[in-house]
């Protein structure tokens, strides 16, 4: 075992440090899931490094920087950046060994995209609720475990493997993960849906909806065709990922990672899973629409994704 | 799916998820059974069970997509047996309330709602138990109710974003204490010094589903010299 100390020169607009998410049943009393916004960016970097599948990343908006104390190996993924290693142009998805006192420079192309730089070891920071993810909003998570988000000139200790070194992995060029919006977003209709009359559900399908700059990881806040719904009076209740809720203005907010545990707005469903990637990676001014699909078939495209991941992930045995 | 006994529907939530929908006479039954569910599904801990999430009168049940499908959920609904009696015993708080604390002062607001004076806010607010629904929306935010009628307020047209921990609040015919310091649509009467949150605690929240709250009012010097005591 070694111990690496991550030096962050650049922060840019936000830096967090995210994992698979917390406990689900911890929701229960009320703590939010968190994790990684987009959490197929998320899974293939930390598998690049290495790492458990439950392993601590950054997940940064804006440019970043770092400096690493010792031998490590490092990898990055997300929509388009530029990568640089002491300057020089390196490339994302697939791991590469840095030397003691190399600095890594990452530029995203279209600001507000997500990027997640990986580090091979065990992150020395707290767990709540069995994760590592800062949540701001809790306060909870961070170097001193209040919420806070990564500083420029914080420094993390990771402990790195001194096993003996074996191949570095990368990516084929088509697993890299397909961010575009061009294809509609799978919604499966749920909660109040039949609430809706069914020519608000068509209008809400047949329409398309920019992504505002009121979004988060608590919700990404849509604008277009308000879409109204006649249940006014509910209780609050359980949201789930990716759940499309209806507040009284009929502009849709999809809830994310960092979303309460309970709320009262009418909802016509849930983003598919395996499609909140993308819109997790859109920004201010992109266009999304939705088409739906029934559970199960949504639950076989997941499993067949899934099968798709674990040979990925289980093809190349150390 | 078929809806059964007092489950009035059943709904898609997400692809890992449904939500079961209860109705019974009053809200409280309705919310005993929506725990009492809960109670025997996680009794029965079948593995593809991820989380059981209950709201007031519904219970979003999260499902393991390698282990489960809706159908799989749907059988272990139907062949739950929701009677027996919860093993967290309940408990009864009395909690001080320092009523129009500076910082948590909306008494203006309400008595414009309801007509009512400040004491009779304070009187119908103290005269009752009240009982947890359900915990959520942030960590160790108790739901409880139901409010009187006359108490009555809705949301604020525009949420704060900053609540300071220990607030107490009403909305519609709920009460309930803000943990921490959060954004939050409630109209606030004033401030709790109890701790109801501490991720120290080896149960890191203290107001449990079932759990009955009684409030009392204390004053400015009350408060401060509560706040001040451990534990």
């Amino acid at each position: 075992m070694s111990l690496v100390n991550i030096t962050i020169q650049d922060a840019g607009m936000l830096t967090l440090v995210v994992d698979a998410g917390r406990s689900l049943a911890m929701q229960e009393v009320g703590f939010c899931v968190s994790g990684a916004a987009d959490i197929r960016s998320y899974h293939l970097v930390n598998w690049l490094c290495g790492n458990p599948r439950h392993n601590a990343v950054f997940e940064v908006i804006g440019s970043f920087g770092m400096q690493v104390s010792e031998p490590c190996i490092v990898a990055t993924g997300g929509p388009e950046f530029t990568l640089t290693v002491n300057g020089q142009p390196a490339s994302p998805w697939q791991a590469m060994a840095l030397a003691s006192g190399d600095i890594l420079e990452l530029c995203p192309a279209r600001l507000g995209t997500r990027s997640y730089i990986g580090i091979a070891g065990q992150w020395a920071l707290p767990l709540v609720a069995e994760s590592q993810s800062i949540v701001m909003r809790e306060g909870a998570g961070g170097l001193n475990n209040d919420g806070q988000p990564i500083r420029r000139h914080d420094q993390i200790s990771i402990q790195t493997n001194d096993k003996p070194s074996r191949q570095l992995r990368s990516l084929l060029p088509q697993a890299i993960p397909d961010y575009s919006l061009g294809t509609a977003l799978q919604m499966i209709p749920g909660y109040q849906y039949a609430s809706f009359e069914g020519w608000q559900q068509q209008l809400f399908f047949s329409s398309e909806y920019e992504v505002t700059n009121q979004i988060d990881r608590m919700g990404y806040r849509l604008k277009g065709q308000p879409i109204v719904c006649d249940t006014r009076t509910m209780r609050s209740e359980g949201i789930n990922f990716g759940a499309i809720q209806l507040p009284p203005d009929g502009q849709p907010i999809v809830m994310l990672s960092d979303r309460q545990t309970l709320g009262g707005y009418p909802k016509l469903g849930c983003v598919a899973e395996y499609d909140i990637y993308r819109l997790a990676q859109a920004v201010p001014g992109d266009k999304v629409s939705f088409a739906p699909v029934d559970i199960d078939n949504a639950r076989a495209q997941w499993l067949l994704r899934h099968r798709l991941d674990q040979q990925l992930f289980e093809g190349e045995s150390q | 799916m078929e809806a059964f006994g007092n489950i009035t529907r059943i709904e898609p939530a997400g692809i890992d998820g449904l939500i079961v929908y209860f109705e019974h006479d009053t809200l409280s039954q309705t919310n005993q059974a929506v725990q009492a569910m809960k109670r025997a599904l996680k009794h029965s801990n079948p593995v593809w069970l991820n989380a059981l999430i209950p709201g007031y009168d519904s219970l979003l049940v999260l499902f393991n997509l390698q282990h489960a499908d809706v159908h799989t959920v749907y059988q272990a609904l139907r062949h739950a047996k929701p009677t027996g009696q919860s093993q967290h015993k309940s408990e009864h708080y009395t909690l001080p309330v320092w009523y129009q604390a500076a910082s948590a002062d909306d008494f203006d607001a309400i008595s414009q709602h309801t007509g009512l004076t400040a004491s009779q806010i304070i009187e119908h607010h103290t005269s009752q138990d009240f009982h947890v629904f359900t915990v959520g929306f942030a960590p160790g935010f108790a739901y409880m109710g139901e409010l009187p009628e006359v108490l009555s307020c809705p949301r604020l047209t525009t949420p704060r974003t900053r609540v300071p921990k220990g607030a107490v609040a009403i909305a519609d015919r709920q009460t309930a204490v803000y943990p921490s310091d959060s954004p939050g649509g409630w109209h606030l009467l004033g401030l709790c010094p109890t701790a109801l949150f501490d991720l120290t605690w080896q149960q890191p929240v203290k107001l449990q589903p079932g759990d009955t709250v009684r409030f009392y009012a204390i004053d400015e010097q009350q408060y401060k010299a509560l706040c001040n005591e451990p534990g």
